[in-house]
């Protein structure tokens, strides 16, 4: 397709899209047709335009167009179609998975201080949904502990385990010496699955929170002071929040 | 839209919008493959349209499928010389080769310098003329053409350097 040039505008002149609107028959205000009536620059202009159009609609006969649109326009809705399926799909799983995972994690749980909130559940097997337990709630050697926790601040936690043997373990994480972020309002899923060995209960699992880091050795001298003592230590700690859970085990 | 109400539409524009693209993309595939898509979407929206369709908004739907297009090519591939001297060589008007510089730049440049570049450069209105048509301030359009009119100054001293380079 070859352009054409639009003449320069002079005084009094119509702009080159006013001379294209008059070119593709559409209304220009009548001091505008008036003008280039008279004018030549802009009559050529048009003139050449006109001449131009009629060409490109012998070469390209507008029913072919038509055709070429609707033809692509069927495609394009179907390509629609199949996202929205595609999306559909999405949704559906999404949903399920919520459903699932609401099943999986009940929102009974024991509550923490300062808003926070650790839930332990116990399973004999994977396949076997697990329920959620409170202090003073009995296990057995073999069942798999899951953990959660729900910070209502940023900060750093730390889960351990003191078992009747006063034997002190680090379940989250699992062995670790350093405590993990954790951000506010996204609960903490704990990777880690504790399966309960035949050391003998009762089992005090104590989640420890603060919003800056700290490692094993600020917390352990705390943890074991709390080794056969029915009442359960205060953590001689700023900003630290604890909470005890007693799982009773035979 | 019924077949024959679209084949009057694109025999009455049809030609205008696709030389539009062109000038706007500068690459006639493309150029043909938007005015498609222009038309496609008159006749998706026909049915909510208040008003008879005119060349004016055939331009508007033309100048957005366009910077559209040119977003999803990404960054331009620079012009090789060849390819500009055959540009350059293909008018003697020097009119010519700006125009074809104005809808290079058009493509790389924010879509509200666009549009007011379009107006004034391609379509020939005035400044006050587009303000009137836009609602952009006076002073607006004045900043928004001068920093068009630096980019563009500065481009077309490159290719007319070229252009003395690939002469014999």
């Amino acid at each position: 397709m070859t352009q054409l040039s639009a003449p320069v505008r002079e005084a009094g002149c119509a702009s080159a899209a006013q001379l294209e609107f008059i070119a593709a028959g559409d209304a220009v205000p009548p001091a505008v047709s008036a003008h280039v009536t008279g004018c030549v620059s802009c009559g050529a202009y048009v003139t050449a335009l006109t001449q131009a159009h009629l060409a490109f609609n012998a070469a390209q006969p507008a029913e072919l167009m038509a055709r070429k649109v609707a033809r692509r326009a069927e495609a394009a809705a179907g390509t629609r179609r199949r996202w929205w399926a595609v999306a559909f799909a999405v949704l559906a799983a999404s949903v399920l998975a919520v459903v699932l995972v609401s099943r999986d994690a009940p929102s009974e749980g024991v509550g923490l201080k300062a808003g926070s909130g650790l839930s332990i559940y116990a399973t004999p097997s994977p396949s076997i949904a697990p329920r959620p337990l409170g202090s003073g709630a009995h296990v057995s050697s073999g069942e798999l502990l899951h953990f959660q926790f729900s910070p209502s601040a940023s900060g750093y936690l730390m889960i351990l385990d003191l078992d009747g043997g006063d034997q002190l373990t680090v379940f989250h994480p699992y062995q670790g010496r350093s405590a993990v972020p954790v951000i506010a309002g996204e609960p903490h899923r704990v990777t880690e699955t504790i399966q309960l060995d035949s050391s003998p209960g009762p089992d005090r699992i104590v989640a420890v929170f603060r919003k800056t880091p700290f490692t094993l050795s600020d917390v352990e001298a705390w943890v074991k002071a709390g080794r056969g003592k029915a009442a359960i230590p205060t953590l001689a700690c700023a900003d630290c929040t604890a909470e005890w859970m007693v799982l009773e085990k035979p | 839209m019924q077949p024959d109400a679209f084949a009057e539409i694109f025999r009455k524009y049809g030609y205008f919008v696709q030389r539009r693209c062109q000038l706007l993309l500068d690459n006639a595939a493309d150029a043909e493959d938007v005015t498609q898509e222009v038309f496609m979407r008159v006749d998706r929206y026909s049915a909510s349209l208040t008003a008879p369709v005119t060349l004016s908004y055939l331009y508007a739907i033309a100048a957005r499928c366009c910077f559209d297009r040119a977003q999803l090519r990404g960054r331009q591939e620079p012009v090789s010389a060849s390819e500009l001297e055959q540009r350059v060589g293909a008018s003697n008007e020097a009119t010519a080769d700006q125009r074809a510089l104005v809808g290079q730049l058009l493509r790389g440049i924010d879509r509200t310098t666009s549009q007011i570049a379009i107006l004034h450069h391609i379509e020939g209105w005035t400044q006050d003329e587009i303000a009137a048509q836009t609602g952009y301030s006076r002073k607006t359009i004045g900043k928004k053409l001068s920093a068009f009119a630096e980019t563009f100054k500065a481009s077309w001293q490159r290719l007319r350097g070229l252009r003395e380079e690939v002469s014999p």
